[in-house]
């Protein structure tokens, strides 16, 4: 149940940033989860519902961005849809995929008041 | 809250003891007074809730594009350079439950003594019983129980480097917690990952569990004298785990016979090797 600490992490974050800024509240936090990342998403949802309590965030949406997987192929020069580590190009059987997008874990913006 | 150190939980939830030891050795220094600008939201009521009148129709969006994991990673990197200065080779040992990590570790240790210095963190949710098998064999250890945490963070880590005090040039072996998908997030700043899978769990576990196996450097396959006895095809193994990895090296081997361990002694004395060099 790593997703505990991925919440724990999203909301240290956005607290510091909105304190930084001098808001009292976050509407919403907007988050990057990559499909490679290895985080659920329904279990990240459940996390953050029960961790919000008692911070800036208490009332705040999650605003989920799914990254898709995505990899190169260094032999066949294509980009191909990974849903999870490949080592070989689906295309041309050959080389290693090199990773392009999909493992981020980021939080990308909050909305504050 | 504390960043991503495991804990929903107090932080005295996280202990640290060694064996022999009187008493529990709570983590009072740990997370929540040192980090500038991490405060907590305890005078939060005093200003939320309710008056809101100056605050509505001012809402404003701020750009943050912070890593989530930024945190555990810092302090892994400051973990790894200070194993890297002292010449230690940090291994991390992630494996499910019951693979024989610990066993692996025993009996490393009591064929290794005359050449290799070892130390161990020791990382479970509960109990002192694999700090004490460890203590058996003379080797330093320091168990680390996460409570209700799933895996070590590298706060974890370094706290526990700081009771042990492990050796210039030694070798530190940290047992993760038993669990296959969380361990595999966090970096704690070892040279390598080490997965342990046995032969009486799946054959097809690196496609079911493949982070773990992507992540990792070495496969230590245990438990082959079982194999008579067991539906598990070796070879099966580890082209599932190719599939994710193929740069996974693998060693099949039986820690309760010994068989196949040496080839594993020479990897570690390799590593050491290169690592000192280095240092």
């Amino acid at each position: 149940m790593h997703e505990m600490s991925i919440v724990s992490g999203i909301l240290d974050i956005a607290g510091n940033e909105a304190r930084a800024a001098g808001a009292r509240i976050i509407n919403s936090v907007e988050i990057e989860v990559g499909e490679l990342a290895g985080v659920e998403i329904p279990s990240l949802e459940f996390c953050f519902e029960v961790a919000r309590r008692g911070t800036l965030a208490e009332t705040a949406d999650l605003v989920i961005h799914e990254i898709p997987g995505r990899g190169h192929c260094p032999d066949c020069d294509r980009e191909v849809a990974m849903e999870y580590f490949m080592a070989v190009c689906p295309e041309c059987g050959q080389a290693l995929l090199e990773i392009l997008q999909g493992r981020e874990l980021r939080v990308r913006s909050i909305n504050v008041d | 809250m504390c960043d991503t150190c495991g804990c929903d939980q107090p932080p005295e939830a996280v202990t640290f003891r060694k064996p022999g030891e009187p008493g529990h050795h709570h983590d009072h220094h740990h997370d929540h007074h040192h980090d500038p600008g991490h405060t907590h939201d305890h005078h939060h009521h005093n200003h939320h809730d309710h008056d809101h009148s100056d605050g509505h129709g001012a809402s404003r969006t701020l750009q943050v594009e912070t890593d989530i994991l930024q945190q555990n990673n810092l302090l892994a990197q400051r973990n790894r350079g200070w194993f890297e200065a002292k010449g230690i080779l940090a291994l991390n040992l992630v494996s499910s439950p019951g693979s024989g990590k610990t066993t692996v570790l025993e009996r490393t240790i009591t064929a290794l003594k005359d050449g290799m210095n070892i130390s161990v963190i020791e990382g479970d949710q509960q109990t002192l019983n694999d700090a004490d098998r460890i203590a058996a064999t003379g080797a330093p250890v320091i168990q680390v129980n996460t409570g209700k945490g799933c895996h070590l963070d590298a706060r974890m880590i370094r706290r526990a480097c700081d009771e042990l005090a492990p050796a210039d040039g030694s070798c530190l072996m940290i047992e993760n917690v038993g669990n296959l998908v969380c361990p595999a997030m966090f970096d704690l700043g070892e040279a390598a990952k080490v997965v342990i899978i046995s032969v009486t769990e799946g054959d097809d576990k690196p496609l079911k569990y493949p982070t773990m196996f992507a992540a990792a450097d070495l496969c230590l396959i245990n438990k082959i004298d079982l194999l008579p006895y067991v539906n598990f095809d070796v070879d099966k193994c580890e082209q599932a785990a190719r599939a994710v990895n193929p740069r996974l090296e693998f060693h099949r081997v039986s820690a309760t016979t010994g068989e196949g361990l040496e080839q594993w002694y020479d990897w570690l004395k390799n590593r050491l090797g290169s690592r000192r060099t280095e240092s």
